[in-house]
């Protein structure tokens, strides 16, 4: 077991940057999710981690030992690819021990391990197939099976759920964590699904065109956003941001749709043009802008809102100030 | 093939229609057939008989006679070498021009596709022209070398320069650049070093595209005429084809046709065998691949 620590680690391919500094201690066993939208460089970074991609500089370490030059074999790492990558002319048991005959490791020693994976990722029936002959879903099992029977240090994720149907993505992230528990294992997980990095991160790094914006707990990130751009990016509908001024100074000021609710006009601290009214089941999203600024409230289930005037309120404890230019967050 | 059911819609069912498609197949076949057959009887029958007019068109009695002739002792009017032989010769190139093209083609696209090294696309390019020139293109320059190599008359200078071409290279290299990067990141991060890759993951998915070539190298290198004739002047070192040509002497009278005729035969053999055992594979080739 492990961590992994990240100093200042950059990358570019050629001429264009990608990983601008990343600097962070992912703890022994803790589950890291790397979250960002498409093209922040997230398996970049990633793929520093496995040694399939050079660091350009800065250091990388696995445990105690820095692993800029040292192969992906022996990083004592495991990887699973978004599109499974298994061996296509390979059983299922062919695929988990594949990476365990190169190590030279005894056949009953292989069998043991490939067994006690097969058992805790219930593929036992399925060991003499071939990964064509596998749904979706067991082929990622295979994938997380290949990884686990190594028992690596560290576990790599590469959007291992985005190839499958949203309610199998589901029951996999709820297997996932459980796997998690199980074996303790530190895990790297790179995800665009806010939802899963929420649910199954101890902790978060939001990353914005190859910088961390922010790392930390869900919901220290959903609570306390760092930037303009994290506040849009973690919770869903986005947060809403309203240009005002504090104590004469320009700001923006972010109240997310949930912690606005609908009033009496007196009691307002705003009066939104609505222009749809989107009934979900559990809630009930209103679409509209207030003083020319696009905002999205979400209001329960039984609030009866129509298209027009609707005062809105905010708690003040939820509300959330920017700066205009830069975006980081200013506390009032 | 299920001709007596087409799909419905298609082809309705009138009876004229169904007779007339089968007509043409029957035909289409018998011209096909035909001479093959003709060239069966004329080789079981004697000299004599096949010069007669007309010629029986039922097969004769010199079946074993001449067969075991040609096989052991050849035409004692052309070339006189037995066609046993100069069957074993063209077996040689056959089996020799595939299996060298192959190897060299698939290592080559291997180090093309999951190597960079300076010039990559240059060498690359490099084996692409030589698309453009056949053997039959190069032919006085590569005997040029041939001979200064001293490599007339023998195995070597029967197979080499045939295995040396591009297309093999092509393909494989296209059907490498379809195989997703993944799949060697998983294998190197599994302790799979390039030439472990290679012979663990790479070669077992080229297995069916590595037959579907073996067939028509076979027979590419099988049906080799040009090139033979030029190398070979001696008898011992005679392919098959060759030895069918310099069986006919000329004048009508002088060339035992029976005996060319059963060498014919013997000649269309192999090539039927190889196509009819790699069938399956063959296809399984042409029509998918396994990723
Ligand atoms: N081999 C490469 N050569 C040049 N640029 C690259 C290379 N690989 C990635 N990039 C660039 O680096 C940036 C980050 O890519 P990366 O694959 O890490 O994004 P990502 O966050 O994983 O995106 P996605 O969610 O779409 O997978 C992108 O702008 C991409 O174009
Ligand atoms: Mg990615």
């Amino acid at each position: 077991m492990a961590g992994v620590s990240f100093r200042d680690v950059k990358k570019n391919f050629g001429a264009v940057k990608v990983i601008h500094g990343v600097t962070m201690d992912v703890d022994d066993g803790e589950f890291v999710v790397i979250v960002g939208p498409s093209g922040c460089g997230k398996s970049t970074l990633l793929r520093m981690v496995a040694g399939l991609e050079r660091i350009s500089s800065g250091e990388i370490s696995i445990g105690d030992r820095v692993v800029n030059d040292i192969e992906p074999m022996d990083r004592d790492i495991a990887m699973v690819f978004q599109n499974y990558a298994l061996y296509p002319h390979m059983s299922v048991r062919q695929n988990m021990a594949y990476g365990l005959k190169i190590r030279k490791m005894s056949t009953a020693d292989i069998e043991k391990r490939v067994h006690r994976a097969a058992e805790i990722l219930e593929l036992g029936t399925y060991l003499d197939r071939k990964p064509r002959e596998l749904s979706g879903g067991q082929r990622q099992r295979v994938a997380m099976g290949r990884a686990i029977v190594r028992e690596p240090k560290v576990f790599l994720f590469d959007e291992p759920l985005s190839n499958l149907d949203a309610k199998l993505r589901v029951q996999m992230r709820v297997e996932l964590q459980a796997l998690h528990r199980r074996l303790g294992t530190t895990s790297l997980y790179v995800t665009h699904d806010q939802v899963e990095a929420m649910t199954l991160a101890h902790r978060m790094i939001v990353m914005n065109a190859g910088r961390a914006e922010q790392i930390g707990a869900p919901i220290d990130v959903y609570q306390k956003p760092a930037t303009t751009f994290v506040a849009g990016f973690i919770g869903s509908p986005p947060m809403n941001l309203f240009p005002t001024k504090v104590g004469g100074r320009p700001v923006l000021l972010g109240v997310r749709p949930e912690h606005l609710e609908p009033c009496a006009a007196s009691d307002a601290d705003y009066t939104a043009d609505i222009i749809l009214v989107e009934p979900l089941g559990a809630d009930t999203l209103a679409h509209g802008s207030i003083e020319g600024t696009t905002m999205i409230a979400r209001l329960p289930a039984a609030t009866h809102v129509a298209e027009g005037k609707l005062p809105l309120r905010f708690d003040p404890a939820h509300r959330h100030y920017f700066e205009p230019d830069t975006g980081a967050r200013i506390e009032v | 093939m299920n001709l007596s059911s087409p799909p419905s819609g298609m082809v309705e069912n009138r009876p004229w229609l169904t007779f007339f498609s089968h007509a043409i197949l029957v035909a289409g076949v018998l011209l096909v057939a035909f001479p093959l057959y003709i060239t069966f009887v004329a080789s079981t029958l004697t000299l004599e008989q096949i010069l007669s007019v007309p010629m029986p068109l039922v097969p004769g009695d010199q079946f074993w006679n001449n067969y075991t002739q040609v096989i052991t002792a050849g035409s004692q009017r052309g070339a006189a070498a037995p066609v046993g032989r100069m069957m074993l010769n063209s077996l040689v190139v056959a089996l020799v021009v595939p299996l060298g093209k192959i190897s060299i083609s698939i290592i080559s696209a291997f180090a093309i596709v999951y190597f960079k090294f300076p010039l990559r696309n240059f060498f690359f390019w490099m084996i692409f022209v030589t698309l453009m020139l056949p053997v039959e293109v190069r032919i006085i320059p590569t005997f040029k070398v041939a001979a200064d190599l001293g490599i007339l008359n023998s195995y070597a200078g029967l197979t080499l320069p045939l295995i040396a071409s591009a297309t093999a290279t092509f393909l494989f290299r296209q059907f490498f650049m379809t195989i997703p990067d993944e799949l060697a990141e998983a294998a190197r991060i599994d302790g799979a070093g390039p030439m472990r890759f290679f012979v663990d993951v790479l070669l077992p998915l080229s297995k069916t595209s590595m037959a579907a070539l073996f067939v028509i190298q076979f027979i590419y290198g099988w049906n080799q005429y040009l090139w033979p004739l030029l190398i070979t002047t001696d008898e011992s070192m005679y392919t098959t084809v060759i030895g069918i040509k310099r069986m006919i002497t000329g004048g009508d009278a002088l060339t035992e046709w029976h005996l060319v005729m059963a060498t014919a035969m013997l000649a269309l053999l192999p090539p039927a065998l190889v196509v009819m055992l790699m069938q399956k594979w063959f296809v399984k080739g042409l029509v998918e691949t396994e990723k």
